[in-house]
């Protein structure tokens, strides 16, 4: 655009902005130069630019806050004893999954201080040696062991071989008879099955374990001591079992499984009826949370799916925020296979939620823990004591039940629901509550009275997110576990567990999510029985 | 997994505290400039400290000072307008202007100019002199468009410009 009289004070605006390019400024310059009654804009917008000012704010020393790193170091150790603990806890289940099939072979030297060698079978029906040093394979089919005996004037091998029969290493026939080595070997006790050579004359130079394929010599010579055992041990059968008992437990601050996703729904026998309380951050004097709810289930032939209620009551911040919800659920068992069933759910749900605006402060207008947003910013309320708010909420879910393992998540408050404060002319609208949850339970055999249950499970509401890694550990009927979550929260659980009643306390540890540094404390107490049907 | 899901926004007390080192001077600076009040000035970086603090779980740290300056802004405007102090304030300050000599320095020259703009013209020109902000970044401040910006802080320097020219600094 041409410089002009009508456009001359804005273009002298854009050249001391630096808005124009070398083209535009020549052209405004020599306008100026034209029409010289513009020359003092020009000098006076120049000298409109504020220079820059030193100022000192007296008090910045009194808003500097302690620098508290204790709580981030002793929590970061903990986090990463949590991680060694599970990568512990793994490794031995890999480590149970991987050597079932697998015999350990101890290379040791058979010395005065160390007289025995063992050979551990972990699986009586597959017999496979690994050699530790060679990481080279032996087969027990083609397992070939010898003796050297120091005789004069040379030496002389006998072999050894192993008794089908009674699964132990033993001499050949035809060289237990020489007595003139005077070498016994015996069962020494067959129950553990353990072999036991002797070498009373000292003659006994060198022991080898050989595989007729691969030539592998676990080397263990140059035996000097007067008593050498090989031993040959049969433990127990070990095969890891997954299962998926379909009545897992899953309490955490975002609820239970049920409560997150209605596919859980009519999947144990009879009446299911769970109840779920939670004080969260008691030692706050504010802004504690205080949850309960009751979950009631079961499976309906008629309707071939679970259905049941629920109601939840929300106490945030000693009546600051008062929630109440109820509603009720459907999920449809779609049987794939024996193996198999996919489970889809729908939720339907009315929250009557009170707000008492003069116990609120503008740091407690976002409940952290489920996103839910009452208010942004400052806001004037007037004369206003308490608003009353009342929705409606649907939710899906889907649950894939495999005899082994489950799969799940569910999408809440699909509705995308909002309301309006007359006082405040603010919309208000509610994130979406987003779940996913995976588990299994694992036995390291059919008969152990020990139960593995590890569980992946994440909540997202709004910007609000947490990722657990959770397991338990069950012994019969008693249950310990802990979680573990991305964003440092903890829990840790124990209780009572049967086909019945299910029992368990919670304490957790997580920071709140405004003005705190400090971990907070809570305590959770879950409590599931089954109504089973009269037979 | 973990990894990718774990964002940083929260603030530590080190990064809290080096913004109250960097930040609190210009802060207060900035507000004074625009309430001509030490008090009210104090109060308001205190308290946008204070809810920085509260809030630093949600603030990142690149963000930290355009939140600071966007929380100062909305309770100096708050303020201004709680106390209905704007238009006796911007009267107060255009008399006393005229009353005095006009021999005054350019910097005096030019508070006196900026007293008589309204609070976010204001604003807008010490944002963009002092703190160095685009428009963009004024435009997020104060929920402003960018062009929006432009023509606000066109308006604010041609009522200085008027200003010193009315005042004669310019020979």
């Amino acid at each position: 655009m041409m410089v002009s009289k009508e456009n001359i004070e804005f273009k002298i605006f854009e050249y001391h902005e630096g808005l124009l390019n070398p083209q535009e400024q020549a052209e405004v310059l020599n306008f100026i130069k034209i029409n010289p009654e513009y020359q003092l804009d020009f000098d006076a917008m120049g000298k409109s630019y504020l220079k820059d000012e030193e100022f000192v704010y007296q008090h910045a020393n009194e808003l500097l806050m302690p620098e508290q790193q204790q709580a981030k170091s002793f929590f970061g150790w903990r986090l990463g004893l949590s991680v060694f603990l599970i990568s512990l806890l793994s490794y031995g289940v890999y480590n149970k999954i991987n050597t079932t099939d697998k015999v350990v072979a101890h290379k040791q030297k058979f010395t005065q201080q160390s007289p025995s060698m063992e050979i551990v079978n972990k699986n009586n029906q597959k017999q496979t040696i690994v050699n530790e040093d060679g990481n080279k394979s032996l087969s027990a089919q083609n397992m070939q062991t010898s003796a050297v005996f120091n005789q004069n004037p040379s030496p002389s091998q006998i072999a050894l071989q192993k008794n089908p029969l009674r699964n132990v290493i033993q001499l050949a026939n035809n060289s237990l008879s020489n007595k003139d080595n005077h070498t016994n070997i015996s069962h020494v006790q067959s129950n553990t099955k353990t072999l036991q050579l002797e070498n009373n004359s000292k003659k006994f130079s060198s022991l080898s374990i050989k595989d007729k394929n691969l030539e592998t010599n676990l080397g263990l010579t140059d035996l000097q001591p007067l008593r050498k055992k090989l031993k040959y041990k049969e433990p127990k059968d070990l095969t890891v079992k997954l299962n998926n008992s379909k009545d897992q437990f899953y309490a955490n601050e975002e609820g239970t499984y049920l409560s997150l996703n209605a596919s859980f729904a009519g999947n144990t026998e009879g009446l299911r009826v769970e109840y779920y309380y939670r004080t969260e951050w008691p030692q706050i004097n504010n802004g504690n949370y205080v949850t309960q709810f009751i979950t009631i289930d079961t499976y309906s032939k008629l309707l071939k799916g679970g259905v049941g209620g629920f109601i939840e009551r929300d106490i945030i911040g000693h009546n600051t925020f008062n929630t109440t919800s109820y509603g009720m659920f459907y999920s449809p068992k779609i049987k794939v296979s024996e193996k198999l069933s996919i489970e889809p759910s729908v939720k339907f749900a009315h929250t009557n939620r009170s707000i008492q605006w003069k116990q609120v402060n503008e740091f407690m207008l976002t409940d952290p823990r489920d996103g839910f947003t009452h208010v942004k910013g400052d806001q004037n309320i007037g004369d206003v004591s308490s608003s009353n708010i009342r929705f409606n909420t649907i939710g899906l879910g889907l649950l894939i039940n495999h005899k082994n393992f489950f799969v799940g998540g569910s999408v809440d408050k699909l509705n995308d629901v909002s309301y309006n404060f007359n006082e405040l002319s603010q919309n208000i609208t509610l994130p979406t509550l987003i779940s996913a949850q995976a588990g299994t339970e694992i036995k390291p055999n059919k008969e152990s009275s020990w139960t593995f249950v590890p569980s992946v499970n994440y909540v997202q509401f709004g910007d609000w997110e947490r990722l657990w890694l959770n397991n338990q550990v069950k012994y019969k009927k008693l249950m310990i576990g802990a979680g573990l979550a991305h964003n440092n929260a903890y829990i840790f659980n124990f209780g009572y567990v049967d086909r019945i009643v299910r029992l368990v306390y919670s304490y957790g540890l997580s920071q709140p999510p405004v003005g705190l540094t400090s971990y907070y404390g809570s305590h959770q107490i879950s409590m599931r029985i089954n109504f089973l049907p009269v037979k | 997994m973990l990894e990718q899901l774990k964002t940083k926004t929260a603030l530590t007390d080190k990064e809290y505290n080096e913004a109250v080192k960097t930040l609190s001077h210009r802060l207060y600076g900035f507000v004074f400039k625009s309430l001509r009040n030490d008090e009210d000035a104090n109060d308001i970086v205190q308290d946008s400290f204070l809810k920085l603090w509260q809030n630093r779980e949600k603030v990142e740290v690149e963000k930290v000072k355009s939140w600071l300056f966007t929380t100062a802004y909305h309770a100096l405007i708050n303020l201004v307008k709680k106390k209905g102090r704007t238009s006796s304030m911007e009267a107060l300050e255009i008399d006393r202007g005229f009353e005095e000599k006009a021999d005054f320095e350019l910097k005096e020259i030019l508070d006196k100019a900026i007293s008589v703009l309204n609070s976010q013209q204001k604003t807008i020109l010490i944002l963009r002199d002092r703190e160095g902000y685009n428009y963009k970044e004024i435009g997020d401040i104060l929920n402003l468009s960018e062009s929006q910006v432009k023509v606000y802080l066109f308006r604010a320097r041609q009522k200085v410009k008027e200003q010193i020219k009315d005042l004669s600094i310019l020979s």
